[in-house]
C-alpha cells in the first residue's frame, strides 16, 4: 500500500510552436482530494495532464510529488502516480488478466485481487482476451482497471468517464470518491458535470 | 448506369495537377533510369554475392537450384498473398467499393500494373541467371505466379491448388534441360492463371482487397522503419488467435517481468518456428557455403533468431507510457527483458555451434546477437516530423540511416567474427 501523497503544480507554462496551451498554471492536489481541469477542446487540459506526469517536458514551471520534483524516470514517482491518458500500449501477447497480473506484481503485489477488479470494471467475460480484440468500451475500463489492481497514492485521470456507458460512469464515480476516502490525491480532466460534482472538491478552469 | 471508364476519367480529372511536360518527362526519366540502375545493379551484384557465399561446387547442385526456387516461389507467394496481391484500400476502397460499379472493371488497371510489376522482377531474376532467354523465362514466370496468387486471394481454398503447383513450376523452371519447352509450359500456365486472375476480381471482397500492408510496406520503406509493417502483422495474427489461456505469473518486480517474458515468447509460435528454423537451417546449408561466408551467416542468423524472441523488449522500448506503468526505473525493465532473449542468444549459438569451425570468433556471435536485438528493440521513436525527401516513388525519410542503429554494431561485429 503506497503512502498518501500530495501533488503540486507551480507555474507550468507549456507551448506548442508558437501557441501558448499552458501559460503559468498552479494547482495543488492534497491526499483525500480531487481536483477537476474543465475546458473546451484544445483548452490545454491533456497537455496539462501530460505535463504532470512527464509525457511531456513543460517549457517552465515545476511539478512536486510531496515537495519533490516529479521526475518521470524515477521509480518512486512511478510506484506513487497511477494514470490514464491517450498514449496508453499494452503488450499485444498477454491477456487482459495478465496484464493487470503483471501490473500489481511488477509494483511489488504478490496477491493482487484480478477477480475483484475484473469483475468491477466489467471485464471478467474479457480476461483471456488480448488486447487487440478489446472494443474501445472494453479498452477504455481495462485502462481504468490497470489503475485501481495496483498500488497507487496519486491518480492521473484524462477524460476517464470517454467510452463508459451510464452503469460504467456510475461505477467510475463510486470507485473515485472510495480512492478519495483512502486518502488518494485525484487530478482528473473531464466533460462530464455529474462526475466532476461528485467527485472534485476544486475545479480548475483552464483556456 | 455510369461506367468505370467514366468514373475514373472523373477522378483522373479531379487529381490532375497542372505540371509541365518538362516536369513530367523528368519525373518519368528519374523513374526509368532508378528502375535500370537498380535492376543492372541487383543483375551484377546478386550473382556476385553468390559467387562470394556459395561453394562453386554446390552451384552446378540441382538439388540446391531446386530448392532455392521453391524457396523463392514460396517467398513470392507468401509476400504477396500476405499483401494482397490486388487491393484497394482507403478512399477507393470506401468510395468505390460500396457502389454499384463493376469490380472486375475497377480493378483491372490495378491487376495490369500487378502482372507487369512482376513481369519485370521476373525477367531481373531471369537476367541474374544468364543474359539470355530465361529473362522471357524469369517474366513469363513471374506473370502467372503473381495472377496465381490473385486466384488464391479470390478464393483461399485454391491455396491447395496453387501453392504446390507454383512450387512445382519454380522446380521444373530451374530444373536442367530444353529451356523453351519449360518456358512454352510456363506460357501456358501463366496464359491460363491470368484469365483465372482477370475473372477472380469480381469476386474479390473488400476484406480481401484492404491495402492495409501493402500501405505498412510503404510506411516502412519510406521511414525505414520496420516496426511500421510488424506492428500491422503481428496486430493481424494477435486478432487471429484472439483469446488465451492466462494464468498468474510468479514473483514480483523484475522477477515477474523476466516470467511474463518467457510465457510471451512460449505463446509465439512464429517466433519459436523462426529459432528453430534458423537452428535446423544453419547446419543444413553450412556444407554449402564457403570458409568467408558460414561464421558471417551464422552471426546474421544468430542475430534473427534473437531477434524473434525481443518482442517484449521491442513493447517497452517503444512505449514510454509502458515503461511508466510498471513502477520500476526504465533501466530495471530493459533489463529484465534482456534476459530471455540473452539466453535464448547464448543456447542458440551452442545448439548450432557444430556447424561452424570452433575459434574464438563463435564467443562473438551471442553477444552479437544480444547487443544488435538490444540496440533496434530500444531504437527511439521514429521522428515523423523529420525532413522527407519527394522522389519520383514517393517521399522517404531524410532520417532514414539515424534509423539503421543497428546496423553499425552489426557489421562491427561481422568484422570481429571473420577476423578472431
Amino acid at each position: 500500500m503506497s503512502r498518501l501523497a500530495r501533488l503540486d503544480v507551480v507555474g507550468l507554462t507549456k507551448r506548442l510552436g508558437d501557441r501558448v496551451v499552458l501559460d503559468g498554471i498552479s494547482l495543488t492536489v492534497d491526499a483525500g482530494r480531487a481536483v477537476a481541469v474543465v475546458g473546451a477542446n484544445g483548452a490545454g487540459k491533456t497537455t496539462l495532464l501530460r505535463c504532470v506526469v512527464g509525457a511531456l517536458i513543460p517549457d517552465a514551471g515545476e511539478i512536486r510529488l510531496d515537495g519533490r520534483p516529479l521526475r518521470e524516470t524515477d521509480p518512486t514517482a512511478r510506484a506513487a502516480v497511477a494514470c490514464v491518458l491517450d498514449d496508453v500500449d499494452f503488450f499485444p501477447d498477454l491477456s487482459v488478466a495478465e496484464h493487470l497480473d503483471l501490473l500489481a506484481r511488477a509494483h511489488g503485489d504478490t496477491e493482487p485481487d484480478l477477480a475483484g477488479v475484473l469483475g468491477e470494471f466489467g471485464l471478467t467475460a474479457a480476461a483471456a482476451q488480448l488486447p487487440v480484440t478489446l472494443s474501445s468500451g472494453q479498452r477504455r475500463r481495462f485502462m481504468l482497471a490497470s489503475c485501481f489492481v495496483r498500488p497507487r497514492s496519486v491518480l492521473v485521470l484524462d477524460e476517464p468517464e470517454q467510452r463508459l456507458d451510464v452503469v460504467g460512469r456510475q461505477g467510475l464515480t463510486k470507485r473515485l470518491l472510495a480512492e478519495k476516502g483512502d486518502g488518494r490525491a485525484i487530478l482528473l480532466a473531464t466533460h462530464d458535470d455529474e462526475l466532476r460534482d461528485a467527485v472534485a472538491d476544486e475545479i480548475v478552469a483552464i483556456g | 448506369m455510369t461506367s468505370v471508364r467514366e468514373v475514373l476519367a472523373v477522378l483522373r480529372t479531379a487529381r490532375r495537377v497542372p505540371r509541365s511536360v518538362g516536369d513530367r518527362f523528368g519525373d518519368g526519366y528519374a523513374a526509368a533510369l532508378t528502375v535500370l540502375v537498380l535492376s543492372g545493379a541487383a543483375i551484377d551484384f546478386v550473382p556476385w554475392l553468390l559467387s562470394k557465399v556459395v561453394r562453386p561446387d554446390a552451384v552446378a547442385d540441382t538439388g540446391l537450384l531446386v530448392a532455392v526456387a521453391v524457396g523463392i516461389v514460396a517467398l513470392a507467394v507468401r509476400g504477396l498473398v500476405a499483401a494482397g496481391p490486388v487491393v484497394a484500400g482507403g478512399a477507393t476502397g470506401y468510395w468505390l467499393l460500396a457502389t454499384p460499379l463493376d469490380r472486375r472493371d475497377l480493378l483491372a488497371r490495378r491487376y495490369a500494373g500487378l502482372l507487369l510489376g512482376a513481369a519485370g522482377v521476373g525477367a531481373v531474376l531471369g537476367a541474374m541467371v544468364g543474359l539470355g532467354p530465361t529473362i522471357v523465362t524469369g517474366a513469363v514466370a513471374g506473370v502467372g505466379l503473381a495472377a496465381g496468387t490473385v486466384v488464391w486471394q479470390a478464393d483461399r481454398r485454391a491455396a491447395w491448388i496453387v501453392g504446390p503447383g507454383m512450387a512445382l513450376a519454380g522446380a521444373l523452371v530451374v530444373w536442367p534441360g530444353a529451356l523453351l519447352v519449360t518456358t512454352g509450359l510456363c506460357a501456358l500456365v501463366s496464359g491460363v492463371l491470368v484469365l483465372l486472375g482477370y475473372r477472380a476480381l469480381a469476386r474479390l471482397t473488400r476484406q480481401a482487397l484492404d491495402g492495409t500492408v501493402v500501405g505498412a510496406v510503404w510506411s516502412a520503406a519510406a521511414w525505414a522503419d520496420l516496426s511500421l509493417l510488424t506492428g500491422v502483422v503481428d496486430e493481424r495474427r494477435w486478432l487471429r488467435i484472439g483469446t488465451v489461456r492466462w494464468r498468474r505469473f510468479t514473483g514480483t518486480g523484475v522477477r515477474a517481468l523476466i516470467s511474463a517474458d518467457l510465457r510471451r515468447v512460449a505463446r509465439n509460435r512464429a517466433a519459436q518456428a523462426w529459432w528453430v528454423g534458423l537452428a535446423v537451417a544453419v547446419p543444413v546449408v553450412a556444407p554449402l557455403l564457403t570458409d568467408m561466408a558460414l561464421p558471417i551467416v551464422h552471426l546474421i542468423a544468430a542475430v534473427v533468431a534473437t531477434g524473434k524472441l525481443a518482442a517484449g523488449l521491442r513493447s517497452v522500448g517503444r512505449s514510454p507510457a509502458l515503461r511508466f506503468g510498471l513502477g520500476l526505473g526504465d533501466r530495471a525493465v530493459r533489463a529484465a527483458h534482456v534476459v530471455v532473449p540473452m539466453v535464448g542468444a547464448v543456447l542458440w549459438t551452442v545448439v548450432t555451434a557444430f556447424a561452424v569451425p570452433l575459434s574464438a570468433g563463435l564467443l562473438v556471435t551471442p553477444v552479437a546477437a544480444v547487443v544488435v536485438t538490444y540496440r533496434v528493440a530500444t531504437r527511439p521513436p521514429t521522428p515523423y516530423t523529420g525532413l522527407l525527401l519527394d522522389t519520383p516513388f514517393g517521399m522517404f525519410s531524410a532520417d532514414v540511416f539515424a534509423q539503421l542503429r543497428g546496423l553499425v554494431p552489426l557489421l562491427l561485429f561481422i568484422v570481429m567474427r571473420v577476423s578472431l
